[in-house]
């Protein structure tokens, strides 16, 4: 004769229990079943992250979904409470870092409103790069020191400065330094310490 | 920071003022909510008199036999499902509880009658006890125990929190004694399981955290969430907006959390108990509970 251990007899109760939509206690679960098939439910990831747009380099968690066209979707992003950086604290600033991907108000195109105008029109990139190209070549023609006032050879361009955006990372503020040092630039300013 | 007795006490209303809202809010958890309510009572007194008694560690077991088991049994006896009654009555012998609340304090496998006989009169005697109970049980201590007792975490939960740009900290609650600590919130709290790619949050749409696109930063609760009428969600708004399941594929547990910062009524414990539509979902997809709840879900 067959004989049942104590563990299968637990894994037959347990499973016979939900065959017929009662608990294993003695719950009726029809009602929780019905509610269970109106539920719509998501899956999502939680990632870690930094905040990019400082020094402090406070800790997110970023909730992640993956699309069924196989894209991956921004859900949300918060303060991490485990980070003894910031123990689940944002600044305003932090706390908006999601719509660096999501925001609906986001300039998708360049813009360009030329001198005098009031309007801002819509343009093309090879527009807006051959404007800012032409733009840096003038004002270091116009602006490029070669000798200092005591005749020392210096090739330095004082008449343009440059900004490094928060949100940079480390290989674009390096790559950001090296074109720009090339040009002679010597006032350069990056907040891309993270 | 020692904990009031005032604040201990209010526990206990909570948790009956809880089931009672969401006994009308969730019909679909009525039946365990109306069995849980009634034996709150029970396990109140219970709690009320080994505060007075406080039992050594070592005759716990004994003094709950003698002292709560048969106001536990007597309660549900009169408003348990027919099944658990049938199974109590006819093969229960209160000569057998000291035997299984030992195996269940030592995190033994067990009938889930017998877990649920255990844990309904053990666990008011050990929260009663608070640190002191930490003799009993086996287990480590710790991480993924509870730090008091050596207990399994039977939920999840987020405090609520003081500030919009503020994430709280994830706490989780003791099986045994109720006993919460902080632990970390991206790592599965029944293997240690840290890589996101293995740990997987199932939220209801159109809500919470899958589902707040549009959101960047955690609200406060409500004022609406604070008074009466919040435990019927509007009309066309999610259930269990404040509650998510933490699953882990690599070794297939859940454990359901509640956000307190989303629903500043809820109570964690009974909460977890009355959201049975999630468990349906998180068996579904191939998870087991890291443990059963005092009603088997």
């Amino acid at each position: 004769m067959a004989t049942v251990s104590r563990r299968d007899f637990l894994k037959l109760t347990a499973i016979g229990a939900g065959a017929i939509g009662v608990s294993e206690l003695g719950f009726d679960m029809a009602h929780a079943y019905e509610v269970r098939q109106q539920l719509r439910i998501a899956g999502a990831t939680e990632s870690h992250s930094i905040c990019p747009y400082c020094a402090v380099g406070c800790s997110l968690i970023a909730y992640t979904r993956k699309n069924a066209d196989g894209s991956t979707a921004l859900l949300q992003i918060e303060g991490d409470p485990d980070s003894p950086v910031n123990e689940g604290r944002l600044c305003p600033k932090g706390a908006t870092a999601m719509e660096l991907a999501n925001s609906n108000r986001r300039v998708e195109q360049p813009k360009y409103r030329a001198p005098g105008a009031s309007d801002w029109q819509t343009v093309s990139w090879d527009f807006v790069l051959d404007k800012v190209a032409q733009h840096i070549k003038d004002s270091r023609d116009r602006t490029f020191v070669t000798k200092d006032h005591d005749g020392k050879v210096v090739n330095r361009c004082d008449g343009i400065a440059f900004a490094g955006g928060a949100a940079f990372s480390n290989e674009e503020g390096y790559f950001a330094s090296k074109v720009l040092r090339s040009l002679g630039l010597v006032y350069l300013e990056q907040q891309a310490r993270v | 920071m020692a904990i009031s007795a005032a604040a201990v006490a209010n526990r206990w209303t909570q948790r009956r003022r809880r089931a009672q809202e969401l006994r009308e809010a969730w019909p679909f958890s009525a039946e365990v909510l109306g069995f849980y309510g009634a034996l709150l009572d029970a396990q109140e007194a219970a709690w009320s008199q080994a505060r007075m008694d406080v039992p050594a560690p070592a005759d716990v077991i004994s003094y709950t036999r003698v002292r709560v088991l048969p106001a536990i049994f007597e309660a549900t006896v009169r408003s348990g499902p027919s099944k658990l009654v049938q199974s109590l009555l006819e093969r229960y012998e209160v000569a057998d509880f000291e035997s299984i609340a030992k195996a269940w304090l030592d995190g033994n496998e067990l009938l889930p009658v017998e877990r649920y006989i255990a844990r309904a009169a053990v666990s008011p005697v050990l929260e009663a006890l608070g640190t002191a109970a930490g003799a009993l049980g086996s287990g480590p201590r710790g991480g993924r125990h509870c730090p008091s007792c050596g207990g399994r975490p039977q939920l999840s939960y987020f405090a609520a929190s003081s500030e919009e740009l503020l994430t709280p900290q994830r706490y989780l609650e003791c099986e045994r004694c109720a006993t919460s600590w902080p632990y970390t919130r991206m790592t599965c709290a029944a293997c240690g399981e840290s890589r996101s790619m293995q740990l997987a949050v199932f939220t209801e749409e159109g809500v919470a955290q899958a589902g707040r696109g549009a959101r960047v930063v955690r609200r406060q609760p409500a004022a609406a969430d604070l008074g009466s009428e919040a435990a019927a969600p509007e009309p066309g708004s999610a259930r269990f907006a404040h509650m998510r399941i933490d699953g882990c594929r690599s070794c297939s547990t859940y454990v359901l959390t509640v956000d307190l910062g989303g629903n500043g009524r809820a109570v964690p414990v009974v909460d977890e108990l009355a959201a049975l539509p999630l468990d349906l979902y998180a068996k579904e997809q191939g998870l087991r509970k890291i443990t059963p709840n005092l009603m088997g879900f």
